[in-house]
This record gives C-alpha cells, sequence and structure tokens, in this order.
C-alpha cells in the first residue's frame, strides 16, 4: 500500500487513488459508526479522510510511519475535529515533521514497515483483557472511565492493561523501556 | 530532543486514540512537539491503531458505497495541487506551536491575572465539555498545584525555568502528570520565574503557598480555605458584638466553663489518664465545626477563635482534625496562635499534637495561616496519621451527624 501512496504522491495516479479508497472507505466508516459517529456524518469523514490522503500525501514518507496508521490518524483528527472543535489534532503531524528535522540525523532510521510487523506479531500475544482496552480504546474511541465502565472494572485496571500492553508494544520493537 | 519527564504510557495511549480531551491534548501535542521518545511512541501506537483499522470487518453496502464515492471522485477529477502548510505566523520560542495554534499569539501579548501574591494565570479558551487549560507563571517556591480530590487527572508542562517535587526536577518539555492515587505538590524552583500550562478533566486546581513566603504574602485575601469563613463571621458578628461587651470584665465564658487556671493552653487541652484531650471551645469546636470555618469563646478576658482547617482519616480509621486557635488577650492586645491536631477516640478528642505558632506569621484576626507546612513536627505528625483525602463537604458533614463514629 506504500507503494499505492507513492504513485499517488509523485505521480498523482488517481488509479492508486481509487484502489486505497475502495480498501479504506469501509474500515473506516465502520470505525467511525462505532465510535458513535452518525451515518451521514461518518460517511462525511470518511471521504475527507480520504480525500485528505489525496490532498496531503506530500506530507507522508514511507520513513515516518504506515499508510494504514497515517490513515487512522486522520479520521480520528477530523473526527475530533467534528465533535470537540478541537484544534490541536490536526496538526499533530506537521509537529512531528518538525520533530524528523530536529531528530538527530546520527539515529538510525525507523523501519516502520518491520515495526508494524512486530507489532501485529505483539499484539497476537497480548493477553486477552489488554488487547481489549485497546481495542475498545482504537476502535471504539472510548476514554478510559468509559472503558471501566464498559468492563465493570476500576479505572486503575484500565489504566494498567493499558500500560503492559503499551510496555510490551514497546518491547516488542527492541526499544529501551 | 528529549525530555526526562513524560506523560504515563496509559495517557499517550489515550492520546494516540483520540480519547483525551482537548485540554490533555493539547498538553500532551505539545510535549510531542519537545520529546521525540514520545511522538515515536504515538507514532507506534497509530500503528496500533492502522492495523485494527485494516482488521476491521466491514459490510458490503459500504463497498458498493466506496465504488460509488470512487467513481464520482473520479468524474470529478480530484483536487489536484496539494494544500500548502498552514502553520501559524507567531513565532515564540517560549510557546510549542500546538500551544500557539491555541493562544493566537505570543507571551508577552497575554494578560494574565493574579492567583495569589507570586502566582499569575492565563485561562486558555476551549470550546464547552474540552476540559481546563491555562498558563501559569510562578516565582520561584510557589506551589504548581495540590492535588484535587478528585480521580480525574491532569497534566501540567513546564515551558520555563525549573519545578521540583519528590520525583526531581522538570525542565522546559517535561511533563508533571497528577492523578487520584499519586498526590504532588511540584514547587517552582530554580532562579527564573516558572511558565506552566496545566490542564485537567474539569477539576478545579488548589493552589497553595509556599512555607517560607514573606510575612506580606500571608494574608487572609490568599487563603481559598477563608472564604466560607466570611459567611460564618457575619453570622457571628452580632452575637460576638455583644459577647464583647458583656464579656469584658465578668470574665464568662461563651463556650465551655470557667477555670482558675492561669495558663492559656489549658482552655483548650486537659490531662487525662495521661492523654492530652480537648475541652472548653476546642472540644466544642472539632465537635461541630465544618472544616473552613470558625468559631468565637471568651473566657478570662481573652478571645478565643477556633478554625478547623481540615478533616481526615488517619490510618487506623479515626476522624482527626487538624486546627488551628488564636487567643486574643483584651487586656494587652497581645495574641497568640496555636496549630493542633486532634482524633476522635471515643467521645473524646485526642489532641496528638498542639503547638505556639511564632507571632510574627499571622496578622491578629487570622487564625488559619496561609501556605501549608507551618510547622514541621506538624507536618510529620500529619503525614503520619494521614490515609486518603481530606473529608469536604457533604462527607465530613455526614461524618460529623454521626458523632464521629467509625
Amino acid at each position: 500500500m506504500g507503494d499505492q501512496l507513492k504513485k499517488i504522491t509523485v505521480e498523482r495516479d488517481a488509479g492508486a487513488f481509487r484502489f486505497l479508497f475502495l480498501t479504506f472507505y469501509p474500515k473506516v466508516k465502520a470505525m467511525l459508526i462505532r465510535q458513535g459517529t452518525d451515518k451521514d456524518a461518518a460517511e462525511e469523514i470518511t471521504q475527507d479522510t480520504l480525500l485528505a490522503v489525496w490532498r496531503k500525501s506530500h506530507q507522508f514518507s514511507g520513513d515516518r510511519g504506515n499508510v494504514s496508521a497515517w490513515i487512522y490518524a486522520i479520521a480520528r483528527n477530523l473526527r475530533i475535529d467534528r465533535i470537540r472543535r478541537q484544534l490541536v489534532s490536526q496538526r499533530v503531524r506537521e509537529e512531528f515533521e518538525t520533530i524528523e528535522r530536529i531528530r538527530d540525523s546520527a539515529q538510525e532510521p525507523v523501519s516502520w514497515e518491520q515495526r508494524q510487523g512486530e507489532i501485529q506479531r505483539a499484539l497476537g500475544r497480548l493477553p486477552q483483557e489488554q488487547l481489549q482496552v485497546l481495542q475498545l480504546s482504537f476502535i471504539d474511541g472510548l476514554t478510559q472511565s468509559e472503558i471501566a465502565a464498559r468492563l465493570a472494572v476500576p479505572l486503575g485496571t484500565v489504566k494498567s492493561r493499558m500500560r503492559l500492553a503499551f510496555k510490551k508494544l514497546r518491547f516488542a520493537t527492541e526499544r529501551e523501556i | 530532543m528529549s525530555s526526562n519527564h513524560h506523560p504515563l504510557p496509559e495517557t499517550l495511549v489515550s492520546y494516540a486514540s483520540g480519547t483525551l480531551s482537548n485540554a490533555l491534548s493539547c498538553v500532551v501535542a505539545c510535549h510531542l512537539s519537545m520529546c521525540s521518545d514520545c511522538a515515536d511512541d504515538v507514532r507506534q501506537l497509530e500503528l496500533v491503531g492502522g492495523l485494527m483499522l485494516e482488521g476491521l470487518e466491514t459490510i458490503p453496502a459500504d463497498t458498493i458505497l466506496a465504488e460509488r464515492a470512487a467513481t464520482h471522485w473520479a468524474a470529478q477529477h480530484l483536487p489536484g495541487e496539494p494544500e500548502p502548510d498552514s502553520l501559524p505566523k507567531i513565532s515564540d520560542p517560549l510557546l510549542p506551536v500546538p500551544l500557539v495554534r491555541y493562544l493566537g499569539t505570543e507571551v508577552a501579548q497575554l494578560r494574565w491575572k493574579m492567583v495569589v501574591k507570586g502566582v499569575q494565570q492565563c485561562w486558555i479558551t476551549l470550546p464547552e465539555g474540552s476540559g481546563e487549560m491555562r498558563l501559569l507563571r510562578l516565582v520561584p517556591g510557589q506551589l504548581l498545584f495540590k492535588h484535587a480530590n478528585s480521580g480525574d487527572m491532569g497534566l501540567a508542562l513546564v515551558l520555563q525555568g525549573v519545578c521540583r517535587d519528590h520525583a526531581g526536577d522538570y525542565l522546559r518539555g517535561d511533563v508533571i502528570e497528577w492523578e487520584e492515587d499519586s498526590p504532588r505538590q511540584p514547587r517552582a524552583s530554580g532562579d527564573v520565574e516558572c511558565i506552566c500550562l496545566i490542564a485537567s478533566d474539569e477539576i478545579p486546581v488548589t493552589f497553595a503557598r509556599p512555607d517560607q513566603a514573606p510575612r506580606r504574602l500571608r494574608r487572609r485575601r490568599y487563603l481559598p480555605e477563608l472564604r466560607v469563613r466570611e459567611i460564618w463571621d457575619r453570622k457571628l458578628a452580632l452575637t460576638t458584638s455583644i459577647a464583647v461587651i458583656a464579656g469584658i470584665g465578668l470574665g464568662w465564658l461563651f463556650w465551655g466553663e470557667a477555670e482558675d487556671n492561669p495558663f492559656e493552653q489549658d482552655e483548650l487541652v486537659q490531662t487525662e489518664n495521661n492523654h492530652l484531650v480537648a475541652r472548653g471551645i476546642l472540644q466544642n469546636g472539632l465537635d461541630i465545626l465544618p472544616s473552613g470555618k470558625q468559631m468565637f469563646a471568651f473566657s478570662k478576658g481573652s478571645e478565643f477563635r477556633l478554625a478547623v482547617k481540615m478533616t481526615f482519616q488517619s490510618q487506623a480509621g479515626d476522624y482527626c482534625r487538624q486546627y488551628y486557635c488564636r487567643e486574643n488577650k483584651i487586656a494587652d492586645a497581645s495574641s497568640e496562635l496555636y496549630s493542633g491536631i486532634a482524633c476522635r477516640t471515643g467521645d473524646q478528642w485526642a489532641v496528638k499534637i498542639q503547638a505556639l505558632i511564632p507571632p510574627f506569621r499571622t496578622a491578629a484576626e487570622q487564625v488559619i495561616p496561609a501556605g501549608e507546612g507551618e510547622d514541621p513536627a506538624m507536618d510529620a505528625v500529619l503525614a503520619s496519621l494521614i490515609s486518603g483525602d481530606p473529608l469536604v463537604g457533604q462527607d465530613e458533614a455526614a461524618v460529623m451527624n454521626n458523632g464521629w463514629k467509625k
């Protein structure tokens, strides 16, 4: 999918964009509806998300992340902008661009595709309850308190599950905890 | 570029999933703009979001809709030119870019309001339901915040200067996070003014003042605890006036019983079975006085003013109260201030500690001194006793109405 994005960026290839559109449209919309967005708004945000991929593809490069993660972040930010009129999220990527420029050039470049594989394997190894809190957070868009209420567990339990999951994912990519 | 103090992992998870409030998100975003490690973590967490997105099951109807929409966009011609970046023009080295977007101006242009002497704040307007966010300027020595009595969380980001607590020094870009079980009291440190961005989920953050502030800072109007006292004062004003007129020369008691003991402290405590217990106004006050309010009594030509500062449960489960009592001697206009902690034992208040506070610290009309930690010994006793958060409002009233039974 990184190749499709490159075609969009470099060649402005409408066919490559169509491929990404067809792949992600149903998924992004499904996620937004799970997060409580109404159907019409979900369709609108989904289209805006994928058009942002077309418009902002020049901001993306493979060494800064992964296509699905990028699309996830755009959809997340647009949804937040819609429901909370938030000013920050939509620009976080730009902040990351700034960070990239100040990053120590001697540092090893990160292979995000490789990291994604490691993360995927680590997710598969997570205990069900830790995976569950991540899904409720990332896909259902629930706050920590809402997750605690949904699962009928103390807030501290949700926090500790998230913390443990985070550390395991971090460990999976062989970086220091 | 990185920091030494970061948001907690679960906070980064919630940030990456977009489930933090605006206020907390802004603080995290500002931290990310200054901390490549956390930015890396968030990117990695977005991989998790992307993978979960990829794994979502879809319904066929949406696939058909996607086909239609894709065809529509192809027919309409996709927007050809990428949008240019629209980063703000304001360039203030103090402000992280995400904050500039909220403020829309430089720090020098902000309108600050004094909270207490040495602490100024500037509220940042957010949409309703977005949490609270403000900038704070503190002179060295001032507390950034006291732990609020709430299970919710809050974040502070140091933008200038140094803050310090038991976990170490917080420099520019460092985050101080507080939650229910980890009360913290970071304090501006170093030589320069400290500027922090502070955000919370609708929690009022209580400001406190430093242990060693100059006397001129210790003024009643800076005491949030005493706001309620003003109402109480008005209610008692008439009674007090009558009591003063009638009491002088007669030596009768407004609260408690008259005694011949020459030691003023004995108006407050007495020894029973080798233990100090409260008596007179102190006993009455500890029984019925809500935290933050004060009462008056007259005995032997002195006016006693008692105020309860705080109610808490000890680790043994007893209810304890920290109090202050000022004696104003009418004859020579001298004044003495005592503070103490007493815990309910059976039908009595066992006094754990009571000490005379040096007279230079507080004005004669003031009962509860401004600031925390008036006496290290008092603080030590308090720290050894207290368990959990102080009881306030209806919780305190319920225990009081129940006769302070465990």
